[in-house]
């Protein structure tokens, strides 16, 4: 038999792995509006379309697979998967991580390639993507922190937090989800976009 | 071609700069271990080499058997890894197996880091020096036997990235016959590591051949003991009252056991505090989780949306007939039922926005 952690191990590497692609070929999108003034360091079109389809694809099989990692490691836990800080900041931070990139690919896929070309959309989606990857890293780090007692991030001086955390009781959350769901539908159904290209 | 040579070239050097390691340079938590960990890397002759650190033990030279003896090891080194983690052992022998103390008799009651342990970790202070203690309970049968102290550690500028090991000489104890009626702990009990920070209940104390007990105690760093109040629960159980602590506040507690007149001063225990106890649940952790997910995605579609429509946002102008700036042919806008407040321009074939109601104005006349 193959243990819940195993599949854990496998579900985090493909995660991490697409979502890095994802967030380093999205900050190469940045050319498509801020352009190097030397040129040779400017990548062709067709470069920076490939750039935006890796962005894409590694955004969608690594927010995919996200799920799969939260559930498998929620499995390999033995006792109580949010027995401790360290264990409920994993979910914190999961939440987080999947609310930036699912964003990321909202944002992608309701104004198609052209989200590049528009200068402040640009900004914002690099920044949601970085933020993203933070995140998922934090995660990573997290899990770093449980197995070995240690991780890469020990050595940088400034981090999200990790060893503290706040519980927001089950009604607040409750209400925030709530809050949360009617600006989704109310943005989707009230403020359409015909931008796309 | 050549980017691509750059390329494989920064890939060489990424890949050689990750150094094999040897031993577990993060440590591998305290535990119950023999000599060298049973052939470790700290053991390996290939892997390892002899810690330049002066190991010295020292206890009392003649116990009772079965009472409580502190070993203290006292370790001066000046170099060691990064983390100035050391390991340190302490043994009844050198063989590779049955080398930890138990295995000749001894029982470990408290380890330098609170549990039971023969193994510790321990950071070493800046000045190289730290003495770590271990409270033992002598073995019941009478006999002489010898403890020794281990090292493990790493160090910063380590070229062949070896694993140090360093072993003090031979320390050893005489166990001689305990007067009859000797008052002692209980073999059965075992000091505790922690209490929950807040927590005052009292501490519960097991003991032998005990008629009465006195407890002194001070905080880590104090220099006069306090007498804390005992209550007797049965005989040869006792209750003591210590404060209660938080954060990381350590009490060093030291028992005197009495038969009639007779005192036993006991080593001097420690007890830690704990952070209390983690609350969260899980479907309090999913739910946040949700929410959070669905807040940031709702924010963040909305900000999009906001830069798109404050972009996408028609230019506005005063069609009013009485407004001397308005240049536009009248004739060319038609107003739309459908869309009130929008005006078709079929010059420009497209939509423009009817800010001064240009087709209300028209109706009206």
């Amino acid at each position: 038999m193959v243990g819940a952690a195993t599949f854990h191990a496998a579900m985090v590497e493909i995660t991490i792995g697409s979502l890095t692609l994802s967030v380093i070929c999205t900050v190469m999108c940045l050319q498509y509006s801020f352009r190097f003034p030397i040129e040779k360091l400017n990548m062709s079109d067709n470069m920076l379309i490939t750039m935006d389809r890796a962005a894409l694809v590694g955004a969608i099989l690594g927010s995919v697979m996200m799920p799969f990692s939260i559930m498998s490691g929620t499995l390999a836990v033995s006792g109580n998967p949010t027995g401790t800080i360290l264990l409920y900041n994993k979910f914190v931070y999961s939440g987080l991580a999947l609310g930036f990139w699912v964003s990321y690919l909202i944002a992608r896929l309701r104004f198609g390639q052209s989200i590049w070309k528009n200068k402040k959309l640009n900004i914002l989606q690099v920044i949601t993507a970085i933020l993203a990857f933070f995140m998922t890293i934090t995660i990573a780090s997290i899990g770093g922190k449980l197995v070995r007692n240690e991780s890469i991030l020990d050595i940088i001086p400034l981090w999200f937090p990790i060893k503290s955390t706040i519980i927001v009781p089950p009604l607040l959350s409750s209400v925030i989800l709530l809050i949360g769901i009617i600006s989704i539908i109310s943005v989707t159904k009230f403020l359409p976009i015909n931008d796309k290209n | 071609m050549k980017s691509r040579f750059c390329i494989l070239l920064g890939l060489f050097i990424i890949l050689s700069s990750t150094n094999m390691t040897v031993g577990n340079p993060g440590g591998n938590d305290d535990g119950n271990r023999d000599f060298t960990c049973g052939g470790s890397c700290h053991g390996d002759p290939s892997l390892s080499k002899i810690s330049e650190g002066e190991i010295l033990i020292d206890s009392k030279k003649t116990v009772f058997a079965g009472t409580a003896v502190s070993v203290n090891v006292n370790i001066t080194l000046d170099s060691l890894s990064n983390t100035n983690l050391l390991g340190v052992f302490l043994l009844s022998s050198l063989n590779g197996n049955g080398d930890q103390p138990h295995d000749h008799g001894w029982k470990i009651i408290q380890d330098p880091n609170g549990g039971t342990n023969n193994y510790v970790e321990v950071i070493m202070p800046d000045n190289g020096n730290i003495i770590v203690s271990w409270i033992l309970i002598a073995p019941e049968q009478p006999s002489e036997l010898n403890l020794y102290a281990q090292i493990n550690h790493g160090k910063s500028s380590n070229q062949g990235n070896y694993a140090y090991t360093g072993v003090s000489d031979a320390h050893s104890i005489e166990i001689i016959s305990a007067p009859e009626n000797l008052p002692s702990f209980a073999e059965s009990w075992v000091a505790p590591k922690y209490r929950l920070s807040g927590d005052n209940s009292p501490l519960v104390i097991l003991t032998k051949n005990t008629d009465k007990i006195t407890v002194e105690w001070r905080f880590d760093e104090e220099t006069y003991s306090h007498d804390a109040q005992v209550e007797l629960i049965e005989e040869n159980m006792w209750q003591v009252y210590l404060p209660f602590t938080t954060g990381d506040l350590e009490i060093k507690y030291m028992v005197t056991t009495y038969n009639g007149e007779f005192p036993v001063n006991q080593p001097w225990l420690t007890i830690g505090t704990l952070p209390p106890t983690f609350e969260g649940t899980l479907l309090g952790a999913r739910l946040q989780a949700f929410a959070f997910t669905a807040i940031i995605i709702g924010f963040l579609t909305t900000l999009q949306s906001n830069i798109v429509s404050k972009q996408n946002q028609p230019k506005v102008i005063n069609l009013r007939p009485d407004n001397p700036e308005n240049n536009i042919s009248k004739s060319n806008l038609i107003p739309s039922s459908e869309y009130p407040g929008w005006l078709w321009d079929t010059t420009s074939e497209q939509w423009v926005a009817d800010s001064g109601n240009y087709s209300a104005v028209e109706a009206r006349k």
